[in-house]
């Protein structure tokens, strides 16, 4: 069953690497902040409905629990633990205005002035940023793979590169400098969006509801993301007058002065084919086949997340292949081979990381009597523990954990598990291969 | 409804590989994991009927050499996040 759900995520991945082909040939008619503020407004609307249309549906005609939709809305207004204490409301506008608003401009900006194949090193430069805030916040380990990994990507930075100074048509040079500004640009956002989009843990009422009705977690995922996308137009406002009225940066004033110069031709551009598809096929569907697969994943091997890590490289890969396809893209045929032979060494080498990284272990516990009922929602809050299953027999508790080191292990069990009043005995037992 | 079970075995000295080898082919058992700590292997096992994980035991892993002890849970509620 959990093969559907890498499906799912390879499938999400090739829809969103079809954007930047979508995208480019809508450029040539409408403005850049026209295609995102359509694309992630439109969608923002449509995926919010959806979610309350969900919660609606099934409150009257289902017989699981019900999903409390004014707690729901009400979510914006508390305050975020992970997030500095925001409030979510602050925390969605953040994530939303930077981590997808200026995330899309910096890669619609560097496919417009550079190429599809310029543009997705941003992607490799993402990771690579991801990489450093990890390993200097002692997320992860720079082992061996995962080096050999970032060692990789920067390599394929470096031949795209030169590819792109060797273009007959130069258009890459005339641009170059603005070009990389928004390819850095974009490569930062993408990386504060990654890193924050999961400063959200789930409150214990939240847990306990998830547990009872499932689809209450896909739900909220939808709220979530739709006020994100909503959200993230607020300070735009603002933004875009400051880039009208001081033209500090040309291409970017003149795409303002084109958006509210089209407003009139709102409608058309919405029902244009390319932008149904871009919001339709690269926003819609995709995210939503990517909550389906967190919701469903089963807590087996890796985890959700990991092999999120592990095949979001396929994006890029795909929007390479695409590129040089149907825009004919300039990139010599024996460059592309090694730059896709070396990407899919990269997911591997990434693969490696995350199964020597992990440390995978069950726990078996004896509580205190009475408390077999909170407890569990308790230790779900915890980053690493993956499952609780309640027992008959000698233990009372079952716990499946996942974590990236023995370290974490450490501070889970003894900072956090045992601190819990209640738990009496606690066995653990390292889990040493999985076989079947 | 299924009827899922945890059971952790302790297992004689290298007879390890035997042991998993014979859980493998067992349909019942979903999961094997090998582990370090007072037991060595815990297999998930995943039954319709209460009798049917009678049968199971009796006529397929109570049969298995190497095995010297169990201990079985049966999952009474998973808690998913």
């Amino acid at each position: 069953m959990q093969n559907k759900h890498f499906f799912y995520i390879i499938l999400a991945n090739f829809f969103w690497s079809i954007v930047p082909i979508l995208a480019s040939d809508l450029f040539r008619f409408t403005s850049i902040i026209m295609v995102a503020f359509q694309r992630f407004f439109i969608s923002g609307i449509f995926l919010f409905f959806l979610a309350l249309f969900l919660a609606i549906y099934n409150n009257k005609h289902k017989k699981r629990e019900k999903i409390p939709i004014g707690q729901l809305l009400r979510l914006v207004l508390e305050k975020n633990e992970d997030f500095s204490n925001f409030r979510f409301f602050m925390y969605f506008l953040l994530l939303g205005f930077f981590g997808i608003i200026l995330h899309i401009f910096g890669y619609f900006f560097a496919l417009k002035l550079t190429s599809i194949s310029f543009a997705l090193v941003g992607f490799q430069l993402s990771i690579i940023i991801i990489a450093f805030y990890e390993h200097g916040v002692r997320l992860e380990n720079l082992d061996i793979f995962k080096t050999l990994y970032l060692v990789i990507l920067i390599f394929c930075v470096i031949i795209i590169s030169y590819i792109k100074f060797q273009d007959p048509s130069q258009t890459y040079i005339s641009s170059s400098i603005i070009g990389w500004i928004y390819i850095v640009l974009f490569a930062v956002c993408v990386s504060f969006l990654h890193i924050g989009i999961s400063k959200d843990t789930y409150t214990s009422k939240e847990v306990n509801l998830i547990n009872k009705n499932k689809d209450f977690k896909i739900i909220r995922m939808l709220i979530k993301l739709s006020l994100i996308f909503i959200l993230g137009f607020i300070p735009l406002i603002p933004f875009m007058l400051i880039f009208y009225f001081f033209p500090i940066e040309l291409n970017l004033h003149n795409e303002i002065v084109l958006f509210f110069s089209e407003f009139s031709n709102f409608f058309n551009i919405l029902f244009d084919w390319r932008m149904v598809l871009l919001i339709v096929f690269s926003t819609i569907i995709p995210y939503t086949l990517m909550f389906i697969s967190n919701v469903n994943w089963s807590p087996y091997n890796l985890t959700y997340s990991q092999w999120i890590s592990i095949l979001t490289i396929i994006e890029p890969i795909f929007s390479l292949i695409l590129g040089i396809i149907f825009i004919g893209e300039y990139f010599p045929l024996e460059f592309l081979i090694i730059v896709t032979f070396l990407l899919i060494i990269s997911i591997l080498l990434r693969y490696a990381h995350e199964t020597k990284n992990k440390v995978n272990a069950y726990i078996l516990l004896n509580l205190r009597q009475g408390l077999l009922d909170s407890i569990p929602i308790q230790l779900l809050k915890l980053s690493g523990v993956c499952c609780v299953q309640s027992l008959i027999g000698t233990h009372d508790l079952l716990l499946n954990i996942k974590t990236n080191s023995i370290k974490d292990i450490y501070k889970l069990i003894n900072k956090e598990i045992r601190k819990i009043d209640g738990i009496e005995n606690l066995d653990i037992l390292f889990i040493d291969k999985i076989n079947k | 409804m299924s009827i899922k079970a945890l059971i952790f075995f302790k297992i004689s000295h290298k007879s390890m590989l035997e042991v998993l080898n014979k859980l493998n082919e067992i349909p019942e058992i979903k999961k094997i994991f090998s582990l370090t700590g007072d037991y060595d292997i815990c297999a998930e096992i995943e039954v319709i009927k209460i009798g049917e994980l009678y049968d199971s035991f009796a006529k397929k892993i109570d049969l298995i050499e190497g095995i010297i002890d169990t201990n079985t849970h049966v999952v009474m509620k998973e808690f998913l996040k």
